[in-house]
């Protein structure tokens, strides 16, 4: 086999199964950053003995088995072999089992989402963890996305790997009781991802914008997971929805577009109807949740394709529901807009200033909506200092733009 | 227009996965200090098997149930369980959590909680420690002995109390510390202890 072959069948197992073999090395020694050394050491044995000996008829198994033999040699260097063999012995039975049996090896990702989302860890380390190991991204586009030098990142990553080895953090499920807290903590990860992905974003190729897509294929991955966990769905609904309106955010000559005045023509139908189908598939559940809430509010908007108006008082409604269980500052301010948008601007305004003011004043969207709504009122003077605030407050020079014009009364 | 997404991303390519082991060497030195301070590879391996044998869900879920119902588990003296993981859980209360220590409820609550650490045959040690006013710090500086009066740092929360127990992991360890009568008012910090005691020398592996 040539040799640009074999890079290719490596390259294929390893956006395949990069994740699972994690999984399956650190669920068994407790270990991330020792399974990554292990792996990472049987790629390289790959790249070598694979364009020699052809490609083995079970990659996975084949790497496994490296891995082990890795972890041996570690053993040995370290004069400690006595003391691991039952460990290693283990992971050479599984794997044998492995190559005998089984097409695949078990598959041990959703105990390694939990380890990455466990509330011991840095709750700034969760996210950048969970999307080193499971799709294995890029540490350095991982360090770009999160505003923080690579050097730094990887610091924090190496804590993080320390902690879950030395406090011993167990790769198990968690039980009935804990387990919808510790879902919260998985789900909140990988939304943190996306919208590290979201934010400031223009150039499709840009390194955030391939974060969105990394946070949505970690998504997809907890569904399939967890496939009755209607939040699971929720959350991959609610990012397909947002990811399917990316190119209309802007206008061609990059002027920012808000939501309910962009082109329906330029969303992705495919994106937003597989949305809908998770919606749909979560709804199934009788069980309502956050994000399955914040998916719903999404879907109103998507409707606009097809009927051309938006259902505000639904989205009021949606919103209702949505403080009731995840009273944070975005939803609030939301439904503040809606209440406005369905035609109650002073119950919008109200709702606006029941806000503490405290949590306002760094909040972007918070000035904006007290512009849009203070404008609904015919009050300009006001309406103009909301908005420039809310202009001083965004990193995004296209909505700043945009804001800066509202402020004006350009728009 | 059609928004490619993450069909557009190029996935994950063996270059990447060498890019991060090389990441790591960048970092091995940051690696390799937090590697000798914090853990001997011995214990990672024999911690790494221990897990292994231990992380039955079951055995965990046993041990708390005859700790919470009060059942003392069948256990042999003989056929003791290899020592895994022990974890202190320190207790951080303010003033007027001490100013409590002679309340009746307050006391019972602190024996049935030790009662429960025993039942479950998790625990190790422990106690409630007397207020910070009671404290005197020693130390020892080129061979003359420093004796002042209370705790050194100036702070608000002061170390109450210590258990000592002997879990499998830090999800055990923590279910513990919620247990704690304290937890519900102080703060119960969960520190893994490194692999020696005072009383036993080096951790032997089993």
């Amino acid at each position: 086999m040539s040799e640009s072959a074999t890079h290719a069948a490596i390259e294929t197992v390893a956006r395949n199964s990069y994740g699972r073999l994690i999984a399956f090395l650190a669920a068994r020694s407790g270990d991330v950053a020792g399974a990554e050394d292990a792996l990472g050491d049987a790629f390289v044995a790959a790249l070598e003995r694979w364009p020699v000996d052809g490609t083995p008829q079970k990659p996975e198994a084949w790497l496994l088995h490296a891995a082990r033999n890795r972890l041996i040699d570690a053993a040995r260097r370290n004069q400690i072999r006595q003391h691991s063999e039952k460990f290693l012995q283990q992971l050479a039975e599984e794997a044998q089992t492995v190559a005998a049996t089984h097409q695949y090896f078990p598959d041990e990702r959703l105990k390694l989402l939990f380890v990455c989302a466990h509330p011991a860890i840095d709750a700034a380390a969760r996210t950048p963890l969970m999307l080193q190991t499971v799709p294995g991204v890029d540490a350095e586009r991982i360090a770009s996305a999160f505003l923080v030098s690579p050097a730094a990142m990887a610091q924090r990553l190496v804590r993080a790997k320390n902690k879950i080895r030395d406090a011993a953090i167990p790769f198990c499920l968690p039980d009935p009781p804990e387990w919808d807290e510790r879902i919260f903590f998985v789900l909140d990860a990988i939304y943190s991802a996306y919208t590290a992905g979201w934010e400031s974003v223009i150039e499709v190729s840009s390194t955030p914008h391939a974060l969105a897509g990394d946070a949505i294929a970690v998504g997809r991955t907890l569904v399939q997971l967890m496939p009755a966990e209607p939040e699971a769905h929720g959350l991959l609904a609610l990012m397909l929805h947002c990811e399917a309106r990316r190119a209309a955010r802007y206008t061609r000559n990059g002027e920012f577009v808000p939501l309910d005045q962009q082109d329906t023509a330029r969303w992705s139908r495919p994106m937003i109807d597989e949305a809908e189908n998770h919606l749909l598939s979560a709804a199934a559940f009788k069980r309502m949740g956050r994000y399955q809430l914040e998916a719903a509010i999404q879907s109103v908007h998507a409707s606009r394709a097809v009927s051309g108006c938006i259902n505000w008082q639904e989205i009021v409604l949606l919103y209702e529901g949505l403080v009731q269980i995840a009273p944070g500052i975005g939803s609030l301010v939301g439904r503040a807009v809606a209440l406005a948008q369905a035609g109650k601007p002073a119950a919008g305004f109200a709702a606006l200033e029941d806000i503490p003011s405290s949590r306002v004043a760094n909040y972007q969207p918070y000035w904006a909506a007290r512009g849009h709504l203070l404008q609904l009122l015919k009050q300009k003077d006001e309406a103009q200092k909301a908005f420039t605030r809310a202009a001083s407050l965004t990193d995004d020079p296209a909505l700043r733009e945009y804001l800066f014009k509202r402020s004006a009364g350009r728009i | 227009m059609l928004v490619t997404g993450t069909s557009k991303r190029i996935g994950l390519s063996i270059a990447t996965i060498l890019a991060q082991a090389g990441a790591r060497v960048a970092v091995s030195e940051a690696k390799t200090v937090a590697k000798a301070s914090i853990c001997h590879p011995v214990m990672r391996f024999a911690r790494a098997r221990g897990n292994f044998a231990q992380m039955s869900k079951c055995t965990v879920a046993a041990r708390h149930y005859c700790g919470v119902v009060g059942i003392l588990p069948a256990r042999t003296k003989t056929k003791r369980k290899p020592v895994i993981m022990k974890y202190a859980l320190l207790v951080h209360g303010s003033q007027e959590y001490f100013d409590r220590g002679k309340d009746a409820a307050y006391i019972a609550a602190g024996m049935a909680y030790g009662e429960a650490l025993r039942a479950a045959g998790v625990f190790v040690g422990g106690a409630g420690l007397r207020s910070p006013q009671t404290a005197t710090t020693v130390s020892v500086r080129d061979g003359k002995r420093h004796v002042h009066d209370g705790p050194y740092a100036e702070t608000k929360e002061f170390l109450g109390g210590f258990a000592i127990i002997d879990v499998p992991n830090l999800d055990a360890a923590l279910e513990w510390a919620a247990r704690h009568p304290a937890a519900s008012e102080s703060s119960i910090e969960v520190r893994p202890l490194a692999g020696f005691d005072f009383s036993g020398g080096a951790k032997k592996p089993s």
